[in-house]
């Protein structure tokens, strides 16, 4: 459903991918792991379409993402960037209703389906009783709970998570990976710097390292002490 | 809305009432209807208007740029507007050029303080503000020189102050043109203005072709602050006080923050200018100075008195 092919990109003279190549089917909970500066939050704006592509394509669902206008994008791939200073004098449900704007033209407003989608989310984010909260009065949390309810509002079938669980404390991480597990019908790509979390949710890791694909694979296989010391240079605790 | 719409209302025909003439609204004669007609209504329909303009452009400003502290006066492109609009008088041009030039130089201004902060990726906050600061007083030194080196002096010198003394009809039909334009256009990307405020990465996520809402945006801010400076100055302090009074009131969601802008911006200069006409009689002062009197202890009581983002 999306496909990276031999993927390369930067920011102006500086490298960052070099040559990505994998592919993603439906249903699948992708952990993204590596060590700082291996490329992960590249990875996923190259899969979005926001840091341009020097070689490769992607190729969602067959067309190629780089021919497709914004709007196309949002509908069929969500992003749900680190976790940001929440902008004071929104409102939960303002926010998550922000969701629906690939939905909407200019000049018409939300309409039934709209307001569906977005109570759907909140639901399923229980967040209902807080929907009438500034944003900015929320815990960290809340707030990442808030911005997964609007990917989820936002109606695609694929989801990107940088580091969704960064800067939490283990209740609200499980709570966003239970939450992240339960998605019915999505395909989930996620940064994570957790390795026992990502070994115990995703279904599939594929690992990073300089920029470079260093191993792709189902989490219990490709997440071996070995490989784990060798990316992350570190020696195994034994 | 419909109470500030009321307000509004009762401000205008304070504005009439007002001045250094008293109006007694039982006792009309022919002096009297001059004075209302050619003199106070139109004084107060401009100053609403501009009010409304000046209020909107901020608001635009602060989200589109992802900036609380952005207002047309502290990003230049008042002044920008300011010599723009001075070159046309001195070259004796007739009114819509002014205005004209005052539009192109307000947008030519944003582009260039846009543009500097842009150096090295995403435009950051501070370097927005000190971009802005550094061509406005850059601005404001070739403002003055024009000023120095014009016998046309007289003219330019009242779009320093700031003041609603030249308003006439024509004024104000200028102003409401480019108001109805302006806050029509801000309405429309409203829901885009919601996206930026969160980020250029986010709005992108969203379907937002940021680029393109930016730049529309700019140049629709760029529109109401031109004509706004082109008719009465450059006046200070609405354009950044207004939208973060408004944005305590009823949030920061842009399809009511604008609209609540634009009618209290207009109560605002027009009370303003009611008191810059009748505080020292029969001088006036500039309509700058009431509203940063009026302006500053309020938004200070607003910020003591509740956290932000709590609504009324």
């Amino acid at each position: 459903m999306l496909e990276a092919k031999n993927i390369s990109c930067g920011y102006g003279q500086k490298k960052v991918l070099n040559d990505i190549s994998f592919s993603v089917s439906e249903g699948e909970f992708v952990g993204v792991l590596g060590p700082n500066g291996s490329g992960k939050t590249t990875l996923l704006r190259a899969l979005i379409n926001t840091v341009p592509l020097s070689k490769g394509r992607i190729l969602l669902s067959g067309k190629n993402i780089g021919l497709m206008n914004r709007k196309e994008i949002a509908k069929n791939i969500s992003y749900v960037p680190q976790i940001s200073e929440p902008p004071a004098g929104f409102t939960v449900e303002e926010i998550i209703s922000m969701g629906r704007m690939p939905h909407v033209d200019a000049f018409s407003t939300y309409k039934q389906a709209d307001f569906d989608a977005v109570k759907e989310a909140m639901i399923q984010a229980r967040l209902l009783e807080l929907k009438d909260r500034d944003v900015s009065e929320l815990s960290g949390g809340e707030y990442q709970r808030v911005i997964i309810a609007r990917s989820l509002a936002q109606g695609s079938k694929i989801l990107l998570l940088d580091e969704p669980t960064a800067h939490l404390d283990i209740k609200y991480q499980i709570e966003i990976m239970e939450l992240l597990k339960g998605l019915k019908n999505k395909t989930v790509i996620a940064v994570f710097h957790d390795i026992g979390l990502a070994r115990k949710y995703c279904t599939r890791t594929i690992l990073l390292k300089n920029g470079s694909l260093a191993g792709d694979g189902p989490a219990e296989t490709a997440l071996t002490p070995q490989t784990i010391s060798n990316i992350f240079e570190i020696s195994p605790i034994s | 809305m419909a109470a500030l719409a009321l307000v509004l209302f009762a401000s205008i025909v304070l504005g009439v009432l007002f001045g250094a003439v008293r109006i007694n609204p039982l006792d009309l004669n022919e002096a009297f209807a001059f004075i209302v007609w050619q003199l106070r209504l139109p004084r107060a329909l401009l100053a609403a208007l501009v009010g409304a303009m000046l209020a909107v452009s901020g608001a635009v400003l602060q989200s589109s740029l992802k900036n609380p502290l952005c207002d047309p006066y502290i990003l230049g492109i008042s002044a920008g507007g300011s010599v723009a609009a001075a070159a046309a008088i001195i070259l004796l041009l007739p009114m819509y050029f002014v205005s004209a030039f005052a539009f192109l130089g307000a947008v030519a201004s944003v582009l260039i303080i846009y543009n500097i902060s842009k150096i090295g990726g995403e435009a950051r906050p501070q370097t927005l503000i000190l971009a802005g600061v550094a061509i406005s007083s850059l601005l404001s030194a070739v403002l003055s020189f024009m000023v120095i080196s014009s016998d046309r002096l007289q003219p330019i010198f009242f779009w320093i102050l700031g003041s609603f003394a030249g308003a006439g009809w024509t004024s104000v039909q200028l102003a409401l043109y480019s108001a109805l334009a302006g806050i029509f256009i801000s309405l429309v990307y409203s829901k885009d203005l919601n996206a930026l405020a969160l980020g250029d990465e986010e709005a992108l996520s969203l379907g937002v072709d940021v680029v393109r809402s930016r730049n529309i945006l700019l140049i629709t801010a760029s529109l109401m602050t031109g004509v706004a400076v082109s008719l009465c100055g450059m006046i200070g302090f609405v354009g950044l006080i207004v939208p973060h009074i408004m944005r305590l009131i009823v949030g920061a969601n842009n399809t009511y923050l604008i609209p609540a802008s634009a009618l209290a911006g207009a109560v605002l200069l027009v009370l303003a200018d009611v008191i810059s006409r009748v505080i020292m009689v029969p001088s006036e002062i500039p309509v700058g100075i009431i509203t940063a009197v009026l302006g500053a202890p309020f938004f200070i009581y607003l910020l003591r008195g509740r956290g932000p983002g709590t609504r009324g």
